[in-house]
């Protein structure tokens, strides 16, 4: 035989099994794209250039190991059922004739043509995606587009090794399977795996309780610092238990049915749970992964939307005035007001107030300040800002009044409901639960909690002041001028009309003034200022990147779980067309038939989305309190965007759903 | 009395494009009485299993008609047919079609089961069953774990449980050993002599020598057909066996 015939027969065997291997190789062309374009935009020097570009390629770095990771995991479990399908055909060759070796070296082949089309077209589509997606990124931080054709040979290189070892691994796989079984079993292994799945009552239960535990973590966690750590335990064991429930506890809930003899021996429910018992054991593992992978694309682009959409009032927490000078004095303030006015710039809606600002630990009934972080106590960590009545009222437009002892408080990122707060050896009384609270930005963009106390006046916050030097000790106060330890002052004003370009023009004044006043050494100047407008770059270089890398992944797990439903309609379909048969025969009508295999298959497809659902819906309160790390304060706007995503993918999922459906439905009545 | 009556069945399946017919039966007219057991013969492409899938009423005729005791099969509406088929009829095949994912028991029980009986009725018309077919050990296995011949009588349980009319039998010998083979045509004897009417579709002479009666079909068309009368399985087999000589080298057998 010579070697025209293998390349031959191995391209034959594509062919004649294109229906199979067609989705597989898209799949294939699809992931390499994915990969490339990922790793391309990571050393893109167009988007180098760009504002906030780290923090871009920061994250796209994570991004590209993440589609790596997942190109491994989802080519080789979707050429498992390549592999599988195609054994008796495998055995069929060995039987005429063809060596065990000689059938290594046609698969050998197919793999290699599959995985050089892949890998060809996967490049031209990154290539051309590649383009699309940079120019995507820049309108999305209101970049000017970067020009030209970017093409990096190392891009290509990683892409082809890592898709090169794919293709080996599967490879390897592939005649595995043919070297380690007999023909007999080869031409039976579409026979195989019709035994009755045993009930696994441990892992069963277990399968619940790691859900249970994961979902309980996901409600209850209330602090916000440990939900990040929490948050990656309660997904492992969500996932754990998605995968034990689908595949022990699906069959034994349906064993349990089976036990009822009189609800078990009744038309609808007769066929239905032995069919359901039939189809979980060959598509439990799979159906698992589409939940899984489902519960990402919607926590994913549920929470980068969110991030996305809500970034301007983000923006808007942080920086609450159009210019902001914290952390300040009276005489840096004197300062930027004329630098202002000299700009000619008209300064609106000013806010001045004097506040201190300290680190503590939220106690039972109060605040213990402290300078000594340690890791055990981060949880109950809180950032305290005080403020006095006269600066309150007026910056609010208030009318509160407070007798001595008493304080008004807001707390942000937690909870508190005690009448009283000690605070620094003093026990005040909590006269109200504010909202409105002097503008102040600083604050928002820490993990801890934030407590805005008001006292009643400013003997009481100078003796707050007071009381702060000394629990820091003469040694630190020393940093401090002399009488005004830890007080500073915070001035933050609006542009006319909240213009852009005032708003710049306010910073390039301020910037100035403060750099000619710095001359000075004896000059008392302290304090940051930030303008929003310049600012907001940082802000879309994160948000933006992770939006992109959001939807990207999202696309990326959406298509695998449409490939997955694709073969499982696939095998589905061809063992049905028996059972189809054989029901007709005993007396079931076309049409009972048809809605009851019609049911299982519903059943069986919008499981894993209904439990994605539920999954999302028990991450909700969990996410809801990292989404507040993002200074995203608003439950009600995330919800809309979890909603929002669900109902978006539902319909994308029905769709897959209802085209697929047609594919199975001519296998069936083949 | 009249059970089954076939009158001029004719059936003719034409290309997917209207292009060349093909007649798989032509003028095929005769009855079958209360309590007889038919075979009807043929070789490959005769016509056998086209005439079984009309009498089944899974396919209809181009021509002609069946009544099942009076009923005439091919004006039933598609709506009743299922239910037609469950009470009616009971079929053994071949490849046995029991569907893996029951247990033999609940195999047997699906007809019953689609027809709305309760538990307790099906478990006291099994046993009986059962015990007669030998299976009643078996019962709670799969198809997978037991041998074709039980598989065989799995499938004949299913069959007979509804109590049908007619007992339609596709090759059931097909798939089996002699010795299984054996044990399965007794079995049916047995059933005919209680009272089952019996037609069964077989190539096998050593099948259809249990048969009271024996069709031969040639090229869609009723060739010839042999009684029994007195004569014992072994003439019977001899019979057989003149007559498919005579079918082979291309006599003209009306008789």
């Amino acid at each position: 035989m010579t070697k025209g015939f293998y390349a031959r027969l191995a391209r034959q065997n594509l062919r004649k099994n294109s229906r199979a291997y067609g989705p597989f190789i898209l799949a294939a062309v699809l992931t390499v794209a994915m990969f490339y374009i990922i790793s391309s935009l990571s050393v893109n020097p167009g988007l180098q250039s760009m504002t906030g570009a780290t923090t871009i390629q920061v994250v796209i770095r994570y991004g590209m190991v993440v589609v790596g990771l997942f190109a491994v995991i989802f080519l080789f479990y979707t050429n498992s059922f390549l592999i599988k399908r195609r054994k008796r055909e495998f055995g069929i060759f060995n039987v005429l004739g063809l060596e065990k070796r000689h059938l290594a070296r046609v698969i050998g082949l197919e793999t290699l043509y599959a995985g050089l089309i892949s890998l060809a077209l996967g490049l031209v589509v990154g290539m051309a995606l590649d383009k699309t997606l940079l120019l995507v990124v820049a309108k999305i931080l209101s970049a000017p587009p970067p020009m030209g054709f970017f093409v990096s040979p190392w891009v290509i290189a990683v892409t082809a090794a890592l898709f090169g070892g794919i293709f080996l691994l599967i490879f390897l796989y592939g005649i595995r399977q043919v070297y380690v079984a007999r023909p007999v079993e080869l031409l039976q292994a579409e026979h195989a795996g019709e035994r009755e799945p045993k009930a696994k009552w441990l892992l069963a239960l277990m399968g619940a309780a790691c859900l249970g535990a994961g979902y309980y973590i996901a409600v209850t966690t209330t602090d916000v610092i440990q939900a990040i750590f929490l948050f990656f335990v309660a997904v492992v064991l969500v996932i754990v238990g998605t995968y034990l429930l689908f595949t022990a506890g699906s069959v034994a809930l349906l064993k349990l049915l089976r036990k009822n003899k009189r609800y078990y021996y009744k038309t609808r429910h007769f066929t239905a749970v032995s069919g359901m018992m039939y189809r979980m054991k060959q598509n439990a593992v799979g159906l698992a992964n589409i939940c899984i992978l489902s519960t990402m694309v919607l926590v994913m682009v549920s929470g980068t939307s969110c991030l996305m959409l809500g970034m301007e009032s983000a923006l808007h927490e942080r920086y609450p005035c159009d210019v902001n000078i914290s952390r300040s004095n009276a005489a840096t303030i004197e300062m930027v007001k004329r630098a202002v006015a000299d700009a000619g710039i008209q300064a609106e809606n000013e806010t001045e107030y004097d506040y201190l600002t300290s680190a503590a630990y939220s106690v039972p009934g109060g605040l213990e300040v402290t300078r000594d972080y340690t890791l055990d106590t981060e949880s109950s960590l809180a950032d305290v800002m005080v403020i006095c009545l006269e600066d309150y009222n007026r910056c609010t437009g208030q009318d509160y009044t407070l007798a001595p002892d008493e304080i008004l408080l807001k707390v942000e990122r937690t909870v508190y409901d005690g009448d009283t707060l000690t605070l620094l050896g003093r026990t005040y009384t909590v006269k109200e639960q504010v909202e409105p609270m002097v503008k102040y930005g600083n604050l928002t963009a820490n993990l801890t909690s934030t407590w805005y106390i008001v006292v009643p006046d400013r003997d009481e916050l100078e003796r707050i002041d007071a009381a702060l030097a000394g629990e820091e000790g003469v040694k630190a106060s020393e940093q401090y001028q002399a009488g005004r330890y830890y007080m500073s002052r915070f001035y933050g004003f609006d542009v006319p009309g909240h213009d852009d370009e005032t708003a710049l023009n306010a910073r390039l004044a301020i910037r100035e003034a403060w750099g000619r006043a710095s001359e000075d050494e004896s000059a008392d100047l302290s304090g940051t200022y930030e303008i929003r407008v310049w600012e907001r770059q940082d802000f879309l270089s994160l948000y933006g990147s992770l939006f992109c890398l959001g939807m990207f992944l999202g696309l990326l797990f959406t298509m695998a779980a449409i490939l997955i439903i694709y073969y499982k309609q696939m095998s589905e379909g061809r063992d049905d067309r028996e059972r189809f048969q054989i029901m007709q025969q005993v007396g079931m009508s076309r049409a009972e038939v048809k809605r009851t295999i019609h049911e299982q298959v519903l059943i069986v497809f919008f499981l894993p989305l209904v439990t994605a659902g539920v999954h999302t819906g028990f991450a909700f309160p969990i996410i809801n309190r990292v989404m507040v790390l993002f200074n995203l304060m608003s439950t009600d706007f995330y919800l809309w965007c979890v909603l929002g995503s669900f109902g978006v993918f539902a319909v994308l999922y029905a769709v897959v759903y209802a085209l697929t459906a047609r594919t199975y439905y001519r296998l069936v009545s083949m | 009395m009249t059970i089954l009556k076939v009158e001029n069945l004719g059936k003719i399946y034409t290309g997917r494009f209207g292009g060349n017919q093909v007649h798989a039966l032509t003028n095929v007219s005769f009855d079958v009485e209360q309590g007889e057991y038919v075979a009807i013969m043929g070789e490959s492409g005769s016509g056998k299993t086209t005439l079984l899938n009309i009498l089944a009423a899974f396919d209809r005729p181009t021509s002609g008609q069946v009544f099942l005791q009076e009923r005439d099969l091919t004006a039933i509406r598609e709506g009743e047919l299922a239910a037609f088929r469950r009470e009616s009829l009971g079929f053994v095949f071949q490849d046995f079609n029991l569907l893996d994912t029951f247990s033999l028991r609940d195999n047997i029980f699906l007809p019953l089961v689609l027809g709305g009986m309760g538990y307790v009725e099906m478990a006291q018309r099994l046993q009986p069953i059962a015990q007669r077919m030998g299976i009643t050990d078996v019962l709670t296995k799969y198809p997978y774990e037991v041998s074709g011949g039980q598989k065989q009588r799995a499938a004949v349980a299913r069959a007979v449980i509804t109590r049908p009319k007619l007992l339609l039998a596709d090759e059931p010998t097909g798939a089996l050993d002699s010795k299984s083979s054996d044990a399965l045509m007794d079995l049916f004897a047995d059933l005919n002599r209680e009272g089952q009417t019996i037609l069964m579709v077989t190539h096998s002479t050593k099948a259809a020598s249990h048969a009271g009666r024996v069709i031969f079909i040639k090229d869609g068309e009723l060739f010839h057909q042999i009684y029994r009368g007195g004569a014992t399985n072994e003439q019977m087999y001899q019979k057989i066996a003149d007559t498919l000589t005579l079918l082979a080298t291309g006599g003209s057998g009306h008789d």
